[in-house]
């Protein structure tokens, strides 16, 4: 598509708990899943409210930086222990899926039977800059007309620290506020290795509407960083 | 509407796309020439790992490479990214490049120190630092190499890079994967594979799962102009990308694989070809009861009574998630290359459901130099590409 491309409906959650208070039909569907595919889920189910076409949409997913559940990693210690013990030991498949980098996208193709654009880029720092530039050439190239960005992130999966999760629905027209395109900056600083520091960085500019928005070097990989334009900018 | 398969952009659009350097790391040896002869001579790399036949852990068999520790992610994958620099003639060092890669899952291994938890993400971080130009880290389970060359395709050909270092790869021979994909029921158990070099069986009538792997693989993607201007050789081209999502199930796809036919369809029409054009299809292949399936019957679909000459190097080189993507177009590219596609190594009775012109007992001569290489990931995301020799065109 040729047009403005806009924000039409952001989410983000910081707190598991009431995103399942406040959503039960769709905790029953990710209860099973590990704490950041939930808090991605969630995101972006309530991003989607009111979409025309959700099975229509591209979707484009982060994998976490630090990926797994506190269950997952209690295999990993029993998997040791019976190690030493001489044991074989036999574990929950389901934990194996807490593991998986394309959990949440598989799992939201599913809900939504979206069989079209979909992708997930890994969890490395600074990747939420290039999915986001990677969703609006998607959309540019009319390989949909609407899509979704969502992810989520935990520092520490093992000891089940904070959860954060986000989502961006961009479609046509400027809706919240237009987004013209996203470059890259060289900003040489080290990298937050805090597993969150890009998703809260994506959070951040969710929470910004203007026309541009530059995220701190410590939410980029190490050797740039992004800065996403408002409408009117063709990057 | 439940969105249509990406890859439907029109083939004729845009610059056209070369291959100009390979790299590889696989159970059947460092290099490229390792893998390649290793698959005609139809070998198996598959073999027993003491460590997990010490732990009397259910699976014990599975495609290991040079590389040993916990972090040999970083190094096998350089050694891949080596090669095919080296073969690109690109010297070592910052490159003016986009590089598209796939690290495939964390790993999580207890040492003598206590937990070793190696993030995919860091592992990227440290092999991108070479390269200025997008670095964009695909994470598509067993589809994210194919997924990760595609995109470096889809780059070049629409103008915003001239050169991208593409591929994937991934440490999966560890105990915890082991044991968890043994619950997932997706990997070969000892029990029904007792010969570890034929562990995997891709679409023969006892397969019993697949066999996991470390291993690497890389290509260099280059504008034709911008490799011709620099005189590299140009040893294949990309002609398309397909994508699509089964919406089915997280480990397992529909039974009429009916998400892969998409991708495949959708492969085609990006590169503006028909079935007819295509010489031969380096299949997912993975041994799986039912991924094989679905497979073969995407590609009866596809293909007809025609058929079309099919192959996979699983039983070989095993599952390497997400470089296996990856090792799959390197060995497409040497197809279109020599004109041979090797044998299928595991397979020797078709199963039924698999009604496949599948290439067995030695390599076959690739008579339309034209390779659909596919993908087909856990939870549903599907990746082809469609790789033609020079002469093809």
């Amino acid at each position: 598509m040729t047009g403005t491309l806009g924000v039409q409906a952001t989410a983000v959650v910081a707190d598991l708990a009431r995103a399942r208070a406040a959503a039960p039909e769709v905790w029953r569907d990710v209860r099973r899943y590990d704490p950041p595919a939930q808090a991605a889920l969630f995101a972006a189910h309530a991003a989607l409210a009111g979409a025309a076409d959700p099975a229509g949409m591209a979707l484009v997913a982060l994998a976490p930086c630090r990926a797994g559940s506190p269950e997952m990693f209690a295999w990993v210690r029993r998997i040791e222990a019976g190690q030493r013990a001489g044991e074989a030991v036999r574990m929950n498949p389901l934990h194996t899926l807490h593991a998986v980098d394309n959990l949440a996208l598989s799992a939201l193709s599913i809900a939504l039977g979206a069989r079209g654009e979909g992708v997930c880029l890994g969890g490395a720092p600074g990747q939420w800059g290039e999915a986001l530039a990677l969703l609006l050439g998607v959309l540019r190239a009319g390989g949909a007309r609407e899509g979704l960005l969502f992810a989520g992130d935990q520092a520490d999966a093992e000891a089940g620290g904070p959860v954060y999760g986000a989502a961006l629905r961009l479609g046509p027209g400027p809706g919240r506020w237009p987004v013209g395109g996203v470059e890259r900056v060289a900003r040489a600083a080290a990298p937050a290795l805090d597993a969150t520091a890009g998703l809260r960085a994506f959070i951040a500019w969710l929470d910004e509407v203007g026309t541009c928005f530059e995220a701190p070097a410590e939410a980029g990989d190490g050797r740039e960083t992004f800065r996403v334009h408002g409408g009117g900018h063709g990057a | 509407m439940a969105g249509r398969p990406s890859g439907c952009t029109g083939g004729a659009m845009g610059r056209e796309v070369a291959i100009t350097g390979l790299g590889a790391v696989s159970a059947l040896g460092l290099g490229v020439e390792a893998l390649w002869s290793g698959l005609l001579a139809g070998r198996s790399g598959l073999r027993r790992l003491p460590e997990a036949a010490a732990m009397g852990l259910p699976v014990t068999s599975g495609g290991p490479v040079p590389f040993s520790g916990p972090t040999r992610d970083v190094a096998l994958a350089r050694a891949a990214l080596d090669e095919a620099r080296a073969h690109a003639g690109l010297p070592p060092g910052p490159l003016a490049a986009g590089f598209f890669w796939a690290n495939a899952l964390d790993t999580f291994q207890v040492g003598e120190g206590g937990l070793v938890h190696r993030s995919a993400g860091q592992c990227f971080q440290e092999l991108a630092q070479d390269y200025l130009g997008p670095r964009r880290m695909f994470a598509v389970a067993c589809a994210s190499g194919t997924r990760s060359v595609g995109e470096a395709f889809r780059a070049i050909r629409a103008g915003a890079l001239d050169v991208a270092v593409a591929g994937g790869s991934a440490v999966m021979l560890t105990p915890f994967y082991l044991i968890g994909f043994a619950a997932l029921r997706a990997v070969a158990l000892d029990e029904d594979a007792p010969d570890p070099a034929r562990a995997c069986r891709p679409f023969d009538a006892t397969r019993c799962g697949f066999a996991l792997a470390d291993g690497a693989g890389a290509l260099i993607l280059e504008s034709l102009d911008h490799a011709r201007a620099r005189g590299a050789e140009v040893l294949a081209v990309v002609e398309g990308l397909g994508t699509s999502m089964d919406a089915h199930d997280l480990n397992r796809p529909p039974d009429d694989g009916a998400g892969a036919l998409a991708c495949l369809r959708a492969c085609l029409a990006d590169a503006g070809r028909q079935p007819a054009e295509v010489g031969g299809v380096n299949a997912h292949g993975t041994g799986t009861r039912v991924g094989d399936v679905a497979e073969a019957a995407a590609l009866g679909a596809l293909f007809g009574e025609r058929g079309v000459a099919v192959h996979g190097v699983k039983g070989a080189i095993g599952h390497a998630m997400a470089a296996a993507g990856a090792l799959e177009a390197v060995v497409a590219v040497q197809s279109c290359r020599t004109g041979w596609l090797p044998p299928t190594v595991g397979l020797t009775r078709l199963a039924e459901a698999c009604d496949l012109d599948a290439v067995v007992g030695g390599p076959r001569p690739l008579r339309r130099r034209r390779v659909l290489s596919a993908s087909f990931g856990m939870g549903g995301q599907n990746a082809a590409i469609l790789v033609a020799g020079t002469e093809a065109r």
